[in-house]
């Protein structure tokens, strides 16, 4: 072995000397070696079911102390990378090098940063495999299908049963049921049960055109909307509808469940989970959850009619079977609940109008978020007292089985180069820079640079301040001053290497070279900062057009979005080979 | 007789007159000087026996003349230009008012001679050899290259000349790789590297060092892997301050004379300044010593006569067993016209006309003993001393 990493290492000292001093081929050995460990600890991590119950599963990295591991490591792999890339130098030893071998260097730092830091997209990759491999789409589709189906028993929370929830018949489907009683015309007809009022509207709609200019009125009192590409489509209460003779009962029941557990498609719009806080909640229904209305009502009814059916057969064994199944599901993701099939099927039988006449916890009883809900000492409602009476002492965990799918469903849909991507290159490129500017420059050039660095800011900053206080036209024109105060500076600093260099001290040529090497891609993100910033202004003083949010206008940089990150980082690397011309030049300067 | 041919046989007679190690030092010159990786190869191996048996020398003799008669065979191409590679004019280098200011200094060198800088302390020896190197700007006055092989920019030009400061740097890692990676980055073919390094290592006798590490070397080895790694460089100017210091009497005289002899190679000669305080040898092996005296340039030719020189008083150090007064007594009659007592030596300065011998002879009839004496007339040790 020993003898084979030396053969290499000849090898690439006589043919590759910039591999060779860089030790790029041994910190990507030892790198990948690293990112196999990470990828197997994630895909291990996988197999503890109890990782999933928290929502936030593809975090794992940044919630489970990866994060620091990964760090930690990539310290210490980058400090012994320095120690030995520092050992030669044949730039600072005047050996022949062109622009390209520089260009060279500079790509292997930076490959070298990147493959020992993002060790993130290993354990992510290790975890999307994993859980590719532990929960096969089928059967997960299955068991999301079967849990929804035994939803409607889950008897959490009293208000998923009550009228207003109501989606089926096909009657309910179109109408509106308000239980505000602030809002109920008790002129016409309505109903109350446990001390709540419900009145039924049908619904009429009003269209908004993103060209239109903007009025309060438009959507004033609405209920709901449904955004279309070139217009807003809002949802108002129109009249009264009597629905008593098609109500089986005006208490809570579980004919009215039309709550989707979990849905794929939408895992966060259709339902909301206040955990354990449902005594809590109020009884008005945000308009928010009819965001695209139409849609999200129709699932919403589909999970009606399947519960509706399922009551109407009045099967015991059928319902038994799902309760059975569902307990299984429950097992398979350690989820913890406190009953079996027989004490759950006795709460929620209760033919023929199927009441709800006990509630099944969604956390333990003896949980801290319970007894906080309990201890409030609030003056109950008739609602809220009804809720409480028929409280249980028995649990079923659901949150953790949504949490669950929602992780699982995450990490699958999780593209593992995602938007951390562009901190990881942007670390890379910025500490690649550093050392780049360090072994052409030196020292004591590098420190000068920091200094000077500093103080460009500091200068900014008080120039900044001392304008802020003077200015009197509004907090737009500090931002253009400020923009273009550092444009100017940049340019400065950009003009002396590349028209002044030997014009100037070598030490001083030094600083302004490190300065721009770290700094042209700031300055290239500025000049599109202030095309930005005049088009944005522009943009709001077009008439009429803020009502659409200033994003409707043209501006370049959300028009560039996160490609903005991308064609900075080429733009960077291009400014690194065209400017290791100028560094030669500025080495080869004899000193004042 | 080819410049080669001629050195053939200097290398021979040096063996025939058992200077074995003096001629198998020039022996590998005469292989460098080839180019051909064959005869490098051939020198490895011999040298790597040479080492392993160093009590053999007959057998050592045998091999080295076979060498040379392989080498004869191969015919090698002499560098033909002459022109200087550097041409300094009026050079000036102040560090500001009322500080020290180095020049005006002219002067040029060719490739093959080698100048000695010389000074005391402060004079501007480093400066000077910094102006040449293009690592210090000059405040005035023309410096001007002319290396064989085309130069591009600055940073090309620093390439072909090499200056190598008294203090260098510490090496990383292992010498011969350190070696190696300049020869990679001058572009030297992969399988010519090794073969390349080891001959400079076994050139510069660190043959039974090449495996050390750097610390454990003493001040004069790392001195020589500093002089391999510059000469693997094949630099066209090379500025070498101090190289002597730290080393013994006997190092200095060994690495003066293989400096010399490389520098003077028939295909790649080298312009080669020294500075150093070691007067004596320096004189030796230069071509022109330039002394410096606050800054200032007073040029000795010491292998050239010129007309003025025979005008010189007669200038002598003498080390002996008597006092001022005898001494004084006894040199009288030979026109002496200054006696200087220096705390070590005498120092007699004498008209002209008075022949050195003649100072030998009365000593000598005065049964004075003499344990030091020597002419310093065309020495830049007058400068020294008086």
């Amino acid at each position: 072995m020993k003898k084979l990493i030396r053969t290499i290492n000849t090898r690439l000292l006589e043919k590759h000397p910039i591999i060779w001093n860089t030790r790029l081929l041994w910190m990507i050995l030892i790198s990948i070696f690293i990112h196999l460990c990470f990828f197997t600890v994630g895909f291990s991590s996988v197999s503890n079911a109890e990782l999933f119950h928290k929502r936030g599963a593809d975090r794992l990295f940044f919630n489970n102390g990866g994060v620091f591991f990964g760090i930690l490591i990539s310290i210490l792999l980058l400090v012994v990378w320095l120690f030995y890339l520092f050992k030669n130098n044949s730039f600072k030893s005047y050996y022949p090098t062109s622009r390209l071998q520089l260009f060279k260097q500079f790509i292997c730092y930076l490959v070298i940063i990147l493959s020992a830091t993002a060790f993130y997209y290993s354990y992510m990759a290790g975890v999307k495999f994993g859980v590719s491999q532990t929960y096969k789409d089928e059967q997960i589709a299955k068991e999301i299908a079967l849990t929804n189906k035994a939803a409607i028993f889950f008897s959490h929370n009293l208000q998923d049963y009550t009228p207003s929830k109501i989606r089926y018949p096909k009657f309910f489907d179109s109408l509106y049921c308000e239980d505000n009683e602030q809002f109920i015309d008790t002129s016409k007809s309505y109903f109350t049960s446990l001390g709540v009022d419900y009145q039924f509207y049908s619904l009429k709609t009003k269209t908004y055109k993103y060209s239109q200019t903007y009025r309060d009125s438009i959507f004033a009192n609405h209920v709901g909307s449904t955004q279309l590409d070139s217009s807003m489509v809002y949802y108002f209460k129109d009249t009264v509808v009597d629905v008593s003779k098609h109500l089986i009962t005006k208490n809570p029941s579980y004919y009215n469940f039309s709550h989707v557990f979990f849905s794929e498609e939408n895992e966060y719009g259709i339902n909301y989970y206040d955990n354990g806080s449902y005594l809590e909640e109020t009884y008005y229904e945000d308009s928010n959850e009819y965001d695209d209305f139409t849609e999200k009502r129709h699932l919403l009814h589909l999970q009606n009619k399947q519960g509706y059916e399922l009551l109407k057969r009045n099967n015991p064994t059928e319902i038994k079977q799902i309760l059975s199944d569902f307990l299984r599901i429950a097992d398979t993701h350690q989820i913890s609940y406190n009953l079996d099939v027989n004490t759950w099927f006795d709460i929620i039988y209760q033919p023929d109008k199927f009441e709800v006449t006990g509630l099944i916890r969604r956390l333990k009883k003896d949980s801290k978020i319970n007894s906080r809900v309990y201890e409030t000492g609030m003056e109950l409602t008739p609602f809220q007292s009804h809720a409480k009476a028929i409280q249980t002492n028995y649990h079923i965990e659901t949150n953790k089985l949504y949490n669950t799918y929602e992780n699982i469903y995450e990490i699958k849909d999780k593209k593992i180069f995602d938007e951390t991507l562009h901190a990881f290159l942007w670390i890379a490129f910025t500490l690649a820079c550093f050392i780049f500017a360090f072994r052409v420059s030196g020292l004591k050039t590098l420190l000068f640079s920091i200094i000077g660095f500093g103080v460009l800011w500091i200068i900014i900053a008080l120039i900044g301040t001392l304008f802020s206080f003077l200015n009197t036209n509004g907090p737009e024109q500090i931002d253009l001053f400020i923009e273009y105060l550092c444009l100017a500076i940049g340019t400065a600093v950009l003009i002396v290497p590349l028209f002044f260099l030997d014009k100037v001290k070598k030490v001083v040529s030094g600083v302004f070279l490190n300065i721009s090497i770290w700094g042209f891609v700031l300055y290239v993100f500025l000049i599109l900062l202030i095309i930005d910033t005049h088009q944005n202004y522009n943009c709001f003083n077009e008439p009429g057009v803020w009502v659409q949010g200033a994003e409707e206008c043209f501006r370049i940089l959300h028009y560039l979005e996160e490609n903005l990150s991308y064609l900075l980082f080429a733009v960077g690397l291009i400014f690194i080979y065209l400017y290791s011309g100028i560094i030669k030049k500025w080495k080869a300067l004899p000193e004042n | 007789m080819s410049k080669a041919e001629q050195r053939i046989k200097e290398v021979l007679n040096f063996f025939h007159n058992s200077d074995t190690v003096l001629g198998y030092r020039k022996l590998m010159d005469c292989a460098i000087d080839t180019q051909d990786l064959d005869i490098y190869n051939e020198v490895i191996t011999l040298t790597d026996w040479k080492e392993k048996f160093p009590e053999n020398e007959i057998e050592l003799v045998e091999k080295s003349k076979s060498l040379l008669e392989k080498i004869r065979k191969i015919p090698i191409p002499e560098h033909r230009n002459n022109h200087p590679i550097i041409e300094a004019e009026n050079v000036i280098k102040s560090y500001g008012k009322n500080r020290f200011n180095l020049g005006p200094i002219s002067l040029s060198i060719t490739k093959g001679q080698v100048y000695g800088l010389v000074g005391e302390n402060g004079n501007g020896k480093t400066t000077l050899l910094r102006v040449l190197a293009k690592e210090l700007a000059c405040t005035s006055g023309q410096l001007s290259f002319r290396f064989d092989d085309n130069t591009y920019s600055n940073y090309d030009l620093r390439t072909h000349l090499v200056y190598i400061p008294q203090r260098t740097n510490k090496w990383y890692g292992s010498l011969k790789d350190n070696l190696k990676f300049v020869l990679s980055n001058y572009g030297v073919p992969p399988e010519e590297n090794e073969t390349r390094v080891l001959m400079m290592i076994a050139r510069l006798g660190l043959w039974n060092y090449k495996h050390l590490k750097w610390s454990e070397l003493s001040s004069g080895y790392k001195m020589r892997f500093e002089l391999a790694r510059t000469l693997l460089r094949k630099p066209e100017l090379l500025l070498l301050d101090e190289p002597l210091a730290n080393l013994d009497i006997l190092s200095q005289q060994v690495i003066l004379e293989d400096l010399k002899s490389i520098c003077s190679s028939i295909n790649n000669p080298i312009a080669l300044i020294l500075s150093s305080q070691q007067l004596y040898e320096v004189e030796k092996v230069s071509d022109k010593v330039i002394y410096l005296k606050n800054g200032k340039h007073l040029q000795e030719n010491t292998h050239e006569t010129t007309s003025n020189r025979s005008n010189n008083p007669l200038i002598i150090e003498i080390d002996c067993n008597c006092d001022r007064e005898e001494l004084n007594r006894i040199l009288k009659p030979l026109q002496l016209e200054k006696l200087i007592f220096n705390g070590g030596v005498f120092i007699a300065s004498f008209r002209s006309e008075t022949p050195y011998y003649s100072v030998l002879k009365t000593l000598g009839e005065n049964e004075v003993e003499v344990t030091y004496t020597r002419n310093i007339t065309n020495s830049s040790r007058r400068f020294f001393v008086s």
